[in-house]
């Protein structure tokens, strides 16, 4: 196949130029992102000194980057509804809020609130609120993984 | 004034080329597309190498840094809960755009795309280069 790709040259040019254009998009995008976490770590320390001058401030701004703020995936560690606190993968902690438009589903069938706890593996899509909570909109249960 | 350069060119005697001229010509001929395709060879090893490295470098981050994400349990919701998805579409497009290994994934592609456009010239000057015929 790739025998045939590089003795068809139109091919080949659309191949690069696809592949150019995606490059680009991920570097101006990634670009983005590093300007935007320089400039949001910049007035994160502009106000953590701020505060320092009234008492010992908050913490630290997080390194390597974002966090995840619009979804989480993982398993539930603690319930205190309406709120519950989410492990993920990368052993980040998420506090989720469940309001009265969140969807919970379960298989086929909607669930409440009330059917999920703690050690469930679920999957939020939400956004973010200003309490640092992920307000979710849709809550789907999964069965736990098979390593788990 | 033609008239005399027509007498000129038909009084000198006719010179013939040497023997073996014309081999020599395209012997060297062939010798010098040769060594220009050997230069190419060299030229193009290094970043095929350095390509090949970052493919790999980029595909092993990028497989690693989504399994660390939930990228994977998001897109898994396009299936199990299309109509949900198509009405939160906003926060389900950012959310995973945000599990997105970027940094490898810029890697991955980069490193593809200095593989696809320097492998066919690396190849034709390989077939130049170390053709004895």
């Amino acid at each position: 196949m790739i025998d045939n790709l590089f003795k068809q040259p139109g091919r080949l040019r659309t191949l690069i130029y696809s592949l150019a254009g995606l490059f680009l998009a991920l570097l101006v995008f990634q670009a983005g992102m590093y300007a935007g976490y320089r400039k949001a770590a910049f007035s994160y320390g502009m106000g953590a000194a701020y505060y320092s001058a009234f008492d010992d401030g908050p913490g630290h701004f997080p390194r390597g980057g974002f966090v995840e703020a619009h979804g989480a995936a993982g398993k539930i560690i603690s319930m205190h509804l309406p709120t519950f606190v989410l492990e993920g993968p990368d052993n980040l902690e998420k506090v989720v809020l469940i309001d009265d438009d969140t969807q919970i589903r379960h298989f086929r069938e909607t669930a409440s609130s009330s059917d999920l706890g703690v050690d469930d593996f679920v999957v939020v899509i939400g956004e973010p609120n200003t309490d640092a909570q992920i307000t979710a909109k849709l809550i789907r249960i999964l069965p736990p993984p098979p390593q788990q | 004034m033609e008239d005399r350069y027509r007498r000129l060119f038909s009084e000198l005697p006719t010179i013939g080329a040497p023997i073996g001229l014309k081999g020599a010509i395209l012997e060297r001929v062939r010798l010098e597309e040769r060594q220009a395709a050997q230069r190419g060879v060299f030229a193009t090893v290094p970043v095929l190498l350095a390509s090949f490295g970052g493919m790999v470098w980029g595909a092993i981050a990028a497989v690693q840094a989504l399994s660390q994400s939930g990228f994977g349990h998001y897109v898994s919701l396009i299936f199990s809960d299309t109509g949900s998805i198509v009405s939160l579409w906003y926060p389900f497009a950012l959310s995973i755009v945000e599990s997105l290994p970027l940094f490898a994934l810029t890697v991955l592609v980069g490193a593809l795309l200095a593989f696809v456009s320097s492998a066919p010239y690396a190849a034709r000057s390989a077939r130049r280069a170390f053709s004895f015929v």
